[in-house]
C-alpha cells in the first residue's frame, strides 16, 4: 500500500526530499524549486504533498494523507487537539521561540505588558505559567517592527541565527522553548498501514544518524 | 436580512432523507432481532449531570437557558440518560434490558470532507449481564448493522482496557504519573511517550510492556500471543482470557474475519471497564462505530449494573456510502404529474384513486415550472382526456404505464 505524505513547505520539505532521495526514493518530476506540489516515487511507494504547515495537520487529521512532518511549533500553536498520532521527533528544523525585546532597554513586567507575535497561543502559554497577564497582538509577519513602533512592549517569535533582531535593534530577553520537526500520522493509518509507515520512519531514523 | 451563513448545518434533501430513512430502518430492524427496545432519551439533559458525569464533553455540548434559568444542554448523548433513566425505572440489579436508539446527537463531527454541528446516532446498550458473550453480541450486532445496509468490507478492533488497568495497577507510580502516562498513550503520542517513560523507576518487563502498549496491534492471533508475552501479573492474563470467550462468540456467529485486536486505545479508560472496540469501513480514515463495557457508570445512579454498548454516527457512515455508490439512486418524487388549464371532477376522482392503489400522484396548473427530474410521466389533462406526448390516453393507460416503472 502506497503512503502519502503531506511535508510543510520550506525548509522541512527540503530536508525530508534530500533524506527520501538518499535512501533511494526516486521522485522523477521533483525539483527543489519546482512548483508542483505533489509528486509520486517512481516505485509507486510514496505520493509527497506540499502544502503550508499550518495545514499539515488539517491534512492528516482528515485522512486526506496518511503521514505528516512539520514543525513542532506549528502543532502546538495551530493544532493542539488535532486528533492525531506524534510517532517520531525527526530532529531536523530545529529552532527555539524567544522573547525579544528592545536591545537595553528593560520591560517592567510587573505591569501588564503588549507582546507582538505569530505565535499567540505558545505566547500565553509561556507567560501565564509565568505568572504574568498579557495583552496579545497577533501578527503575520514582520514581528520585530512591534516594538520599534510602539504596538507592543516585547515580542515572542522563533529565533534562528538573532540576526534579523539584531539588525532592527532587539535582542533575546529569554530563550524558552525548544522545537524540532515531528512526524505524524493519521490514526487510522497508522493501523492499516502500520509496517509501510515503520518502514519510511526507519529510513528517516537511519539518515537522522548519519548526520 | 442576512442569508443564512452558519456552518455545520444544512437541510437535507428528498433522496437524502429518503436514504436515511432506509439505512435506520435496516438498523432498527436489526437491533429489534435481537430483542432490543426501541427508546428516545429527551432532547434536553441538564447541563449540571453532564459536567459532572462526562466533563471531556463540556466543551462541545450545545447549551440554552430554560424559561427558569436553568443551563439546559441538547442532547448530548445517549448513553446517560439511558443508564440513569433506566437505574431509576428498573431498579432490580440482575434484570436484563436491551435498549436501542436512532436519535440526533448535538455534537460536532468531522468526515473526510464534511463537518456538521450536529448527527444521526444509532446505538445499542446492553444493562444487567456481564458475561463475554454480551460483549460477543454487540459487536456482533455492529457488524450485522453495517452488513445490513450493505457495507461488507469492514474492520473491526477490539481491545481491553482490563489489560491496561491491570498493567498500570501493578506498576509502583504515583497517581500523578500514571496519568500522564495514560494521557500520552491516548493520544498515542510516541515521541512524548518514550521520553517520559525513559525517566520512570521503572523494571525491565514493565518499561518493555508499556512501551509496547501503544503499537501493540494486528491480527487476532499473534497479536494475541504477544500480548501474552507481555503481560507481568494475572490481572493482564485474566483480561487476555476473557477477551478470548468474547472472540470465540464472534467467530461463532460469523464475523471473525474481520477481527483484529489493538491494545493500544487507552482513551477514556476511566469510563470503560473492559472490552473496547471500533469498527473501520473500507477506505475510510475514521470509526463508524465505537464502544464498549463500562461496568461502573450504573453503579453511580445507584444501581450497580453492569452495561457494554455501541453508538454509531450515521452522517458519517452516509458519507462512506455516497462515496463508495451504495446509496439507492435518487428517485422522481411523482410518478405521474399532470398539468391542466383547467380542472374538474374526473381529474380530482382519478387523481385520488391512483394515490389510494399507492401511486405517487399530483397535478398543477400549466402555468407552473416542474423540474423534468421531479417526474418519471408527465401527462397535460385538457377537457376530459389525458395527452402523453402528443397521444390521448385513458386514466387506466396512464396507471398501466406507472405500473410498469
Amino acid at each position: 500500500m502506497a503512503i502519502h505524505i503531506a511535508l510543510a513547505k520550506g525548509r522541512i520539505h527540503k530536508a525530508v526530499m534530500k533524506y527520501l532521495q538518499e535512501s533511494g526514493y526516486e521522485f522523477p518530476t521533483y525539483s527543489e524549486d519546482s512548483r508542483k506540489l505533489i509528486f509520486e516515487d517512481s516505485k509507486s511507494m510514496l505520493k509527497v504533498t506540499l502544502v503550508k504547515s499550518p495545514d499539515v495537520a488539517v491534512y492528516v487529521e482528515r485522512g486526506a494523507a496518511d503521514v505528516g512532518i512539520v514543525g513542532e511549533d506549528v502543532l502546538v500553536e495551530e493544532a493542539s487537539g488535532a486528533a492525531v498520532y506524534e510517532v517520531l521527533d525527526l530532529g531536523i528544523g530545529r529552532c527555539r521561540m524567544a522573547v525579544a525585546g528592545i536591545a537595553g532597554k528593560k520591560v517592567d513586567m510587573t505591569r501588564r505588558i503588549t507582546i507582538g507575535t505569530k505565535y499567540p497561543r505558545i505566547a500565553r502559554q509561556y507567560f501565564e505559567q509565568n505568572h504574568h497577564s498579557v495583552d496579545i497582538i497577533k501578527l503575520n509577519g514582520s514581528v520585530e517592527l512591534a516594538p520599534l513602533v510602539g504596538l507592543s512592549d516585547v515580542i515572542v517569535d522563533i529565533v534562528e541565527t538573532g540576526n534579523t533582531l539584531k539588525a532592527n535593534g532587539l535582542e533575546v530577553l529569554q530563550y524558552f522553548m525548544d522545537f524540532s520537526a515531528r512526524m505524524i500520522c493519521n490514526p487510522v493509518s497508522f493501523k492499516i498501514k502500520y509496517s509501510e509507515i515503520q518502514q519510511l520512519m526507519k529510513v528517516i531514523q537511519q539518515k537522522e544518524l548519519e548526520v | 436580512m442576512n442569508n443564512n451563513t452558519l456552518d455545520g448545518v444544512k437541510m437535507l434533501h428528498h433522496d437524502e432523507m429518503r436514504n436515511y430513512d432506509r439505512i435506520q430502518g435496516k438498523i432498527i430492524s436489526v437491533i429489534m432481532n435481537h430483542g432490543c427496545k426501541i427508546i428516545e432519551t429527551p432532547s434536553f439533559e441538564d447541563y449540571d449531570v453532564y459536567q459532572h458525569f462526562f466533563p471531556h464533553l463540556r466543551q462541545q455540548m450545545v447549551k440554552t437557558i430554560d424559561t427558569d434559568g436553568r443551563v439546559l444542554v441538547l442532547r448530548p448523548d445517549v448513553t446517560l440518560p439511558l443508564v440513569e433513566t433506566a437505574a431509576r425505572e428498573f431498579p432490580r440489579q440482575d434484570q436484563l434490558l436491551k435498549f436501542g436508539y436512532v436519535s440526533t446527537v448535538f455534537r460536532e463531527y468531522f468526515g473526510r470532507s464534511t463537518y456538521g454541528k450536529d448527527f444521526l446516532q444509532g446505538g445499542i446498550e446492553i444493562l444487567g449481564d456481564s458475561s463475554p458473550e454480551c460483549d460477543g453480541e454487540v459487536i456482533v450486532m455492529a457488524a450485522e448493522i453495517l452488513k445490513a445496509v450493505g457495507v461488507e468490507t469492514i474492520r473491526i478492533d477490539m481491545g481491553t482496557a482490563a489489560y491496561t488497568q491491570a498493567l498500570f495497577d501493578g506498576l509502583p507510580l504515583e497517581e500523578e504519573q500514571k496519568d500522564t502516562l495514560r494521557m500520552y498513550m491516548a493520544d498515542r503520542n510516541l515521541v512524548a511517550c518514550r521520553k517520559y517513560i525513559a525517566t520512570l523507576p521503572l523494571t525491565g518487563d514493565a518499561r518493555r510492556a508499556l512501551e509496547v502498549l501503544p503499537v501493540l496491534f494486528g491480527p487476532y492471533a499473534q497479536t494475541l500471543s504477544k500480548a501474552r508475552d507481555y503481560s507481568i501479573n494475572s490481572g493482564m492474563l485474566n483480561a487476555l482470557s476473557r477477551l478470548e470467550r468474547v472472540y470465540d462468540y464472534i467467530l461463532y456467529a460469523g464475523f471473525a474475519g474481520k477481527i483484529q485486536l489493538d491494545f493500544g486505545f487507552a482513551n477514556r479508560l476511566d469510563y470503560y471497564t473492559d472490552m473496547v472496540f471500533k469498527v473501520y469501513v473500507d477506505g475510510a480514515l475514521y470509526d463508524v462505530i465505537d464502544g464498549g463495557r463500562y461496568d461502573t457508570l450504573s453503579a453511580r445512579f445507584g444501581v450497580d449494573r453492569p452495561a457494554c454498548g455501541f453508538g454509531m454516527n450515521i452522517n458519517l457512515l452516509y458519507e462512506f456510502m455516497s462515496d463508495a455508490g451504495l446509496l439507492a439512486d435518487a428517485e422522481p418524487s411523482f410518478q405521474l404529474a399532470v398539468s391542466y388549464t383547467a380542472s374538474d371532477q374526473t381529474v380530482i376522482r382519478d387523481l385520488m384513486n391512483w394515490r389510494a392503489r399507492g401511486f405517487r400522484v399530483a397535478a398543477y396548473p400549466d402555468s407552473s415550472f416542474i423540474d423534468s427530474r421531479d417526474y418519471s410521466i408527465h401527462a397535460i389533462y385538457r377537457n376530459g382526456t389525458y395527452y402523453k406526448d402528443g397521444k390521448a390516453m385513458t386514466a387506466e393507460e396512464l396507471e398501466e404505464l406507472m405500473r410498469r416503472l
